[in-house]
């Protein structure tokens, strides 16, 4: 886990395989509290296709990375900084063939944000839900994969699923759980017990634990008022859990 | 101390440099002259387009003018497009290399023709494939077909497009695949023999046109069985309870 160097950046990919379990708010959350920690942190709006960091961050995006892809618009110019030290590297909505991305275009924009991640401490990726082709390929780019998870046999399935597909096809032996939306902690640890055995059994890996973020109602207030939680309501038990979990990254240095 | 150099020398520094560029994921080309004298060695990058080789090769003709380039050499853009089958080994071999780079999985693909003209064969074939796809004739009636970055099942369906391809154009066509994946361990020849092995089976009486087996051994393997879902929420079952 000793990814980061004093000029390279941490890349860390979250991806939860099931949609909807609250991976881009946790991201989102995750690259404040690291801001507030004085990082410098790069996010990355890796659902290509159907994007949405922007619209749960209230923020006005103009050009995206399909004119980067399309275009060779240098992705430095399309940067939006979301406050001092976090910027914002957004993506297109209802573009279907951004969310399928060939070979050679997975290629290209991968060596293009090589030359843009050097001046972050922290780049976070936010990956479509599902199995895709763009959700592989950034998990196999990052360093460091975090899978999102909720108390719910369908997000569990498809974390497995996705842990699955890239140990078995990709080779990628650690994974960082986050369980998100669990009623108590006994529920959140059950959870990852549980994904850690089966991990063990069946896939020989060992996951590591992140955290386990309670459910809060702060969290959906805050969606809907398009700020971070943990800016919003500070004092929350996520925005607590958050913080817990960006000193948890950071330590990994 | 000042030496002329002479053509032994040049001969070996060419040897020398074709040596090293075995070692590279780099292509090289002679440059003949009509008597057959090797007038220099091009080297490319593995990931050039066959466009843009194309061009280099015309600027490198016109320089050699002076020295009235074989005809032959015109041809080297093409053979630069399809390698020869000496090549195929190393291609093969940097492809691997750069499925553990990239860790996305690269497939091969072994086509035999029959009773067709193997120039448009490879042009149906060649009609099917992407920029980065690469076509090498190994006889008359057999290609390999390397797809980086293509799993079992785009492998499978570029194969039927090939297929179907060929087919508009009159030839029948059998297909063998094989896939190396990032965990896989074995070698360029083991990929090779795979392939070359499905092919025979798509030859067998009554088999299909299109054969595989290695990549099912891994995309399978994907599958969530359902002794994984069992263990996966078996506990909120009995949490329940």
């Amino acid at each position: 886990m000793n990814e980061k160097s004093a000029n390279k950046p941490m890349i860390i990919c979250i991806s939860s395989g099931k949609g909807g379990v609250g991976k881009t708010s946790f991201t989102v959350n995750m690259a404040a509290a690291l801001t507030k920690q004085n990082k410098k942190v790069l996010l990355i709006d890796g659902d290509l296709g159907l994007a949405n960091v922007d619209v749960v961050l209230g923020i006005n995006v103009r050009h995206n990375m399909r004119e980067t892809i399309e275009e060779g618009k240098d992705p430095a110019s399309i940067l939006v900084e979301v406050e001092p030290g976090f910027h914002v590297l957004p993506a297109s909505s209802g573009v279907p063939e951004m969310a399928n991305l060939s070979y050679e275009e997975q290629i290209f924009l991968t060596n293009t944000l090589e030359g843009i991640i050097d001046r972050f401490d922290y780049v976070l990726i936010d990956t479509a839900a599902g199995i895709g082709d763009s959700v592989l390929w950034f998990n196999n780019w990052a360093k460091t994969n975090i899978v999102v998870l909720s108390p719910d046999p369908t997000s569990m399935t498809d974390a497995y699923a996705l842990m699955k597909v890239l140990n078995t096809r990709y080779d990628r032996k650690e994974f960082h759980l986050m369980v998100n939306s669990a009623a108590t902690k006994k529920e959140g640890q059950s959870v990852f017990d549980n994904m850690r055995m089966v991990l063990e059994n069946f896939l020989k890996i060992t996951p590591s634990q992140l955290g386990i973020m309670p459910h809060d109602s702060h969290v959906a207030k805050a969606i809907r008022t398009q700020k971070p939680f943990f800016i919003t309501f500070p004092d929350s038990r996520a925005s607590k859990a958050i913080a817990q979990i960006a000193t948890t990254i950071t330590q990994m240095n | 101390m000042k030496r002329i150099a002479t053509d032994k020398d040049s001969a070996h520094f060419f040897a020398d440099l074709e040596v090293q560029a075995d070692r590279y994921p780099v292509r090289s080309v002679k440059i003949t002259a009509k008597d057959r004298s090797l007038l220099g060695l091009f080297l490319m990058d593995d990931d050039a387009e066959a466009c843009e080789i194309e061009a280099a090769l015309s600027r490198l003709a016109a320089s050699f003018n002076g020295h009235q380039l074989a005809a032959e050499n015109k041809l080297a853009a093409n053979a630069c497009s399809m390698p020869s089958p000496d090549q195929l080994r190393k291609i093969i071999r940097t492809e691997i290399d750069r499925v553990q780079l990239t860790r996305l999985p690269c497939s091969l693909i072994i086509l035999a023709a029959d009773k067709s003209e193997p120039s448009l064969v490879a042009e149906a074939i060649k009609e099917c494939l992407h920029h980065v796809d690469i076509l090498v004739q190994m006889n008359d009636q057999e290609f390999a077909i390397i797809l980086p970055g293509t799993n079992l099942g785009k492998a499978t369906l570029r194969a039927k497009t090939i297929q179907q391809a060929n087919h508009t154009h009159g030839a029948n066509t059998r297909m063998g695949i094989a896939i190396y994946y990032a965990n896989d361990r074995f070698t360029a020849d083991d990929l090779l023999a795979q392939a070359q092995a499905e092919l025979a089976r798509s030859q067998q009486p009554g088999a299909e046109p299109i054969c595989h087996v290695s990549g099912i051994r891994a995309e399978d393997a994907c599958q969530v069985s359902v002794e994984e879902r069992a263990q996966l929420f078996g506990f909120l079952v009995k949490d329940t309870n």
